[in-house]
């Protein structure tokens, strides 16, 4: 990401103008916007005008629009961010109030004007503007019958494809259907990597798995592109890395992350940073279960007696839309940081983040053990549970009517 | 008789029509003149055969077409059928004395017997409104049944490290043969001597009918002649179990010599001499190359008295997947460890295989354990060298995996040179096992008859004669759990295991998760085709009807009319491992269950309990540490998978969860919460049936008392992962806030119903509980063919109309008892050709209605439908608002 602009008030409100140059970015900026904010930037709108003989016609205008942010809509498939919201100045072309929804594209400079930007947020442009912390890998995780092609960033797990194609079981006297099918499976996962991985962006392809799958994989993918005389992947052989994992599902890529020969590989740490910070934090809890806390009570009861030694929060409790909420976890990182601690703002794209997030989101490793805090959790366990029935799901749309019609012939 | 019964009956013809008409069953083309005279022929043949037996003529006829004139087999067969009519008719007969009245409506047409009944589940279904830690505490602590006993037993192998108080009656002994079937059903007089296709003259529906065949009975009498085993073999890598197994196959003439030669010359080409034994099973390339087991080899092999399917486990760690796949499909194991100096120590030791193993084993359900001590000729026999294992290893499994002492037997042996396997090596002998082997052959049988002499107990192959058999559940609703799916000919290949029940050619199946329905087209067990198979029995079965996409790895095969529920998020019961860091909520791991493994979190931690006394120790821990035992609820990131409470299904109800290439717990599912799945079993629009019970499913069946109140809470099917993955064809989820409820009872499968109970304001609604009471006089309604609970659906303005149904037994008032008056509001839905979907007060899109309405409430709760009563007349007024 480029930044163009800032401009920040002594009260902390203010804009900044950015560029989002690559797909990480929009991750970025979908981190960045909350509800309530104002953006502006170039749009396209279908503007439909009458003539004076009512003949209706409609044409498709560009303009710079300013909006004040109602909803935001990330896709991580395809890397595309949806703002709507209501238009805030006038325009010749469009009236005040009405709605528009800008979507963002790379390499196209919008602004932001936020009422308060706070450290998190200061923070998130800093760092989307780092260049030197820019790292893509490709990782193929899988086991027999399955198989997850996933890109990694600094803060984004994408998985790209997932494949799952049964490979039937050797049987006694024959194992041709095996063979056949675990040639089937690995011809799937080739087409994958091709379709999928951009060899002049990775900077390595990890191949992962338990057994001997990766290594049969890896033979594979060489004689193929042998066969097919596929230069792309000839040239890049030295970018494949082999990488032991338990399982091919998701889950392995923290493995993968937690592997010393992937580390000095990410320039970039911060993903492989998380996985450990998680894994202090659980070895913790087993060591000395009166040092490691989760949960926002717990751990903002930690923060009053300044005992947090390494906080780790996920950013997408920084994305609530109540600005009370946000403002709360804020100040428990601030009080963190205050109190010398270091604070990791896991991204919920990683398989870290989603674990974490599992764990309330927030989570705590104290300097000192605080033995009493789980005490009074006792006391307060009943207003939890009152809590629990209310935290239903949503309700959602009604009722299929194909069904619907089904049923009534 | 209603529709919704005729489909019951007609769907199994139904499928059976399909599977004929696509494989174009000779049975039902004429014969051409060729075959006439063919025919002629061999009936003669076969006439001859039997001397004078009492056939009837077209009996032959139908065994030698169905053996397509191949005079042997059908004569063979015969006389087979001949003799076991004999028995049948003894059996028969005893049971009759036994019993004098026996049951002639069973033997009505229109039961199939192959499907199975549930009589023997009813018994233990659950309360009403189960309070879930009354629940936990019975489930523990009732002495009397015979099943929790089974079940408490097993609960205590989760307890490793738990004391085992347990008197030995708990254990679970073969039944004679015999006690397994009830009495009345022995009377059930389906003709077993018209087993094969009674030609080509006969009706259709009579040639189905006579095709089935009683498998309870033919069960009894295999198990009679030769008692059939799963038998795993398990233990660290380079054990040897591959060698010990494939030796012994060929010492049991399961491998004949040649082949034997050819993996000796083959191995000796790379280098690998000594693997030429475990070659046997390890067949893929990449086992060969590397030298390791990867996938579970299967194979058979019989001893004196037993049948044995052998499945040959991986010891590596990476495979451990597999190796749960294959322990899971095991009665009874064989644990291989390596005598050699410092290899034991290895295997042994927290990054070993061995521990890891034994525990996956019990908590499986591997009860009975002979542990192999293998490569004893490597430390030249030493018994020093054999005690100090045994000694070692008896400590850890009696202790930390709650074995019993007297389940476990140590044999010591050499998979390589084959000593004590089969037989001891005696003075003599030249070899004592196979040509391979880099010792001089004699000086190894001195020393064998030197060092080993102080051993005096029986051979590995004695020992493992002597196994017993564990109580197959074949009076349960069938289940297969499949392992493996390939393209076959004629239709798709699911081999796996039968867990309960059992199945014969011809049958339909349904496919779970996806409620596809497949009809059995062959059937092979070890190899040999045969036309049943029965619980405990490995199978490869081919399908015909169905897609292979529809079927997968880990999906389970059920009886049509008791489908397996099928979840992604329950409740569980775990004892905690020895793990590294403690369980959290979002822990995330890797549940394996059968041979499927699949993605997921531990979603909330409920409680810790007691290991001894089943008690709750802490509410909503924090964490879970090693050791501990807890109550959890296990949330799947992906598929749904197909699941039973381990008080159902003590197969198809474990679980192991892993992380990270470790197994962090293992656990048992259930009990399930109060919701409709484990309550009432039934789906809105299953198959699109319009009316009546349009959401009939035929399920298991759930007992009340009169008076009960029954929790009815309509199906969800959470939104995100309805979206991700919808649920079965033809399943929509209840989603209405509006129109009228009303509930109600029919004692005659369908033709008249009685209202019970209604919400006219708020209802369907998913959100809520809607109580309704079974007045406190009503009659007994025991029959589960005939009793239905239903649920039914009007809108105010449009004719709309719901009508679905669970089947359930009631226990009320046999003197007096009368049926509630008031009748269920029907709306033709035939004259309906109105597409809009109106909606009523309180039908609002995307909001949760108010719950049920206190008053109407209290009605539905308190007597207010009571039968014979003034109120119950008239119930409330639906009239339109």
């Amino acid at each position: 990401m480029k930044l163009i602009k800032q401009f920040i008030e002594k009260d902390k409100s203010g804009y900044v103008t950015l560029i989002p140059e690559e797909f990480e970015d929009m991750w970025h900026v979908y981190n960045l916007i909350q509800k309530h904010d104002q953006l502006r930037a170039v749009t396209i709108r279908r503007i439909q005008s009458e003539s004076s003989t009512g003949s209706v016609e409609s044409q498709r205008i560009r303009l710079t629009l300013s909006i004040s942010v109602d909803s935001v809509d990330f896709d991580t498939q395809v890397g595309m961010l949806r703002i709507s919201g209501r238009v805030i100045v006038e325009n010749p072309h469009v009236k005040l109030g009405t709605f528009h929804t800008i979507d963002l594209e790379l390499n196209r400079q919008f602004t932001l004007i936020k009422p308060e930007w706070d450290v998190i947020a200061l923070e998130r442009v800093q760092e989307a503007c780092d260049i030197t912390k820019k790292a893509d890998v490709a990782a193929v995780v899988c086991q027999e019958g399955l198989a997850n092609v996933c890109l990694l960033t600094s803060n984004m797990t994408i998985i790209r494809q997932h494949i799952d194609c049964p490979v039937p079981r050797k049987r006694k006297g024959s194992v041709t259907n095996y063979e056949k099918g675990l040639k089937r499976f690995f011809e799937q996962i080739y087409q994958a990597i091709l379709r999928h991985i951009d060899f002049d962006i990775v900077k390595c392809v990890i191949l992962g798995s338990p057994g001997f799958v990766r290594e049969q994989l890896y033979e594979y993918i060489f004689a193929e592109a042998v066969r097919t005389d596929n230069k792309t992947i000839m040239q890049n052989r030295s970018k494949f890395i082999m990488v032991h994992t338990s399982t091919g599902h998701k889950q392995a890529l923290q493995e993968v992350m937690n592997d010393q020969s992937i580390k000095t590989r990410l320039a970039d740490t911060k993903a492989a940073q998380e996985v450990q910070a998680l894994d202090q934090f659980y070895e913790m809890m087993n060591m000395d279960p009166d040092r490691a806390f989760y949960g926002f009570k717990d751990v903002s009861k930690a923060a009053e007696r300044g005992a947090i030694g390494t906080l780790l929060v996920t950013d997408e409790l920084f994305r609530a839309a109540e600005v009370a909420k946000r403002r709360q976890y804020i100040a428990l990182v601030e009080s963190a940081r205050a109190s010398g601690g270091k604070v990791f703002v896991f991204s919920s794209l990683h398989v870290s983040g989603e674990n974490l997030n599992q764990l309330t989101g927030v989570a705590a490793i104290l300097n000192f053990p605080l033995p009493d805090i789980d005490d009074e959790d006792g006391e307060e366990e009943e207003e939890e549970h009152d809590m629990d029935e209310d935290g239903l799901p949503p309700m959602h749309s009604n009722q299929n009517h194909e069904a619907f019609d089904a049923i009534l012939g | 008789m209603s529709r919704h019964r005729n489909v019951r009956n007609m769907d199994l013809d139904d499928e059976l029509d399909d599977g004929y008409d696509e494989d174009d069953y000779t049975e039902d083309t004429p014969l051409t003149a060729d075959e006439q005279a063919q025919m002629a022929d061999a009936v003669e043949d076969v006439k001859a055969m039997l001397g004078g037996a009492k056939i009837s003529l077209k009996e032959i006829e139908d065994a030698v077409y169905y053996y397509y004139f191949d005079v042997d087999k059908a004569a063979s067969y015969l006389i087979d059928q001949i003799t076991a009519a004999e028995q049948k008719k003894q059996k028969a007969a005893v049971a009759a004395a036994k019993k004098a009245p026996s049951k002639p409506t069973q033997s009505g047409t229109s039961t199939p017997i192959g499907a199975p009944k549930l009589p023997s589940k009813t018994k233990e279904t659950p309360k009403a409104t189960p309070a879930k830690d009354d629940d936990i505490v019975e489930f523990l602590d009732d002495d009397e049944d015979v099943t929790d006993h089974q079940l408490r037993f097993d609960m205590s192998a989760m307890n490793f490290g738990a004391s085992l108080k347990q008197s030995p009656t708990t254990k679970p002994t073969p039944k004679p043969s015999g006690t397994l079937l009830p009495s009345e059903k022995s009377g059930v007089s389906t003709p077993i001597g018209s087993a094969p296709p009674s030609g080509v003259s006969t009706p259709k529906a009579s040639t189905k009918l006579g095709k089935r065949i009683d498998v309870v009975t033919e069960y009894q009498k295999r198990v009679a002649e030769k008692e059939s085993l799963n038998l795993v073999v398990i233990g660290h890598v380079d054990a040897g179990k591959s060698t010990l197994m494939g030796h012994l196959l060929y010492l049991q003439g399961e491998v004949n010599e040649k082949t034997i030669r050819k993996h000796e010359r083959d191995a000796q080409k790379i280098g690998k001499a000594s693997f030429a034994f475990a070659w046997v099973l390890d067949e893929t390339g990449e086992e060969r190359a590397r030298g390791i087991t990867m996938d579970v080899g299967v194979t058979k092999f019989e001893t004196e008295h037993r049948r044995f399917t052998l499945l040959d486990a991986p010891g590596h760690r990476d495979f451990i997947p597999n190796m749960i796949s294959g322990t899971a499909q095991a009665d009874v194991a064989i644990l291989v460890v390596d005598a050699t100096t410092g290899e034991f120590e290895s295997g042994f030791d927290a990054n070993g295989q061995t521990k890891e193993h034994a525990l996956l084993a019990r908590s499986l359900g591997v009860q009975q354990l002979v542990v192999a001590v293998n490569k004893l000729d490597v430390v030249h026999w030493s018994e020093a060298r054999f005690q100090e294992i045994v000694s070692k290893l008896e400590l850890f499994l009696v202790k930390d995996a709650s074995f019993k002492k007297s389940n476990l037997i140590f044999i010591p042996c050499s998979g390589f040179t084959g000593e004590n396997l089969v037989k001891r090596s005696k003075k003599g002998d030249i070899c004592n096992g196979s040509a391979v082997s880099d010792v001089p052959v004699e000086a190894s049988v001195a020393s064998v008859l030197e060092d080993f002499a102080w051993y005096k107990g029986p051979t590995l192959v004695q020992t493992i004669d002597k196994l017993d058999a564990p109580t197959r559940a074949v009076e349960k609703p069938f289940r297969m759990s499949v392992t493996d799916v390939f393209k076959g000919t004629g239709g798709v290949s699911a081999a796996g295991r039968l867990e309960s029940g059992h199945v014969q050619v011809g049958e339909a199946v349904m496919v779970m998760p996806g409620s596809e329905m497949a009809v059995v087209k062959t059937m092979e067990v070890n190899d040999e085709p045969v036309r049943w198979a029965a619980a405990g029995d490995s199978v490869l079965l081919t399908l015909s009807g169905i897609d292979i996409l529809q079927v997968s790895n880990g999906s389970v095969l059920c009886a049509r009319d008791a489908p397996i529920p099928v979840t992604t998020h329950f409740a569980a019961q775990i004892v905690v491992f020895d793990v590294k860091i403690p369980i959290t909520v979002g822990f995330p791991i890797i549940m394996h269950h059968q041979s499927h493994n699949e993605p997921g979190t531990i979603s909330k931690l409920v409680a810790t309990i007691d290991k001894g006394t089943g008690e709750i120790v802490k509410k909503s821990p924090r964490h879970l540490a090693k050791n501990t035992t807890a109550m959890v609820e296990i949330k799947l990131n992906g598929r749904a998978v197909p699941l039973e409470t381990f008080k159902d299904s003590k197969e198809l109800g474990r679980v192991m969860l892993r992380k990270g290439g470790d197994t962090v717990a293992a656990g048992i599912a259930g009990p399930w919460s109060n919701d409709l799945h484990s309550n009432v079993h039934a789906w809105i629009g299953y198959k699109g049936k319009p009316f009546p019970c349009g959401g009939y499913k035929p399920g298991p069946v759930t007992t009340y008392k009169a008076g009960d109140i029954i929790p009815v809470r309509f199906w969800n099917f959470d939104i995100k992962d309805y979206k991700k993955f919808p649920p079965p064809k033809g399943l929509s989820q209840a989603r209405h806030g509006g129109g009228a409820c009303e509930f109600s009872l029919s004692f005659d499968d369908g033709k008249t119903w009685h209202v019970i109970g209604q919400y006219t304001q708020t209802c369907p609604d998913i959100y809520y509980e809607w109580p309704v009471q079974i007045p406190k006089n009503v009659p007994s309604c025991t029959d589960s063919n005939k009793c239905l609970f239903a649920f039914s659906w009007t809108a105010y303005s449009t004719p709309q109309f719901y009508h679905h149904c669970a089947n359930v037994i009631i226990h009320g008032d046999d003197k007096n008892g009368i049926l509630p008056e008031l009748e269920m509001k029907v709306v033709d839905v035939k004259s309906l050709h109105q597409k809009q979907d109106v909606h009523a007060l309180g039908d609002r899109k995307n909001t949760r209605s108010t719950g049920p309405d206190r008053r109407e409430k209290e009605l539905n709760t308190n007597g207010y439908f009571a039968c014979g009563g003034a109120a119950g007349k008239h119930g409330l007024d639906l009239g339109l608002m």
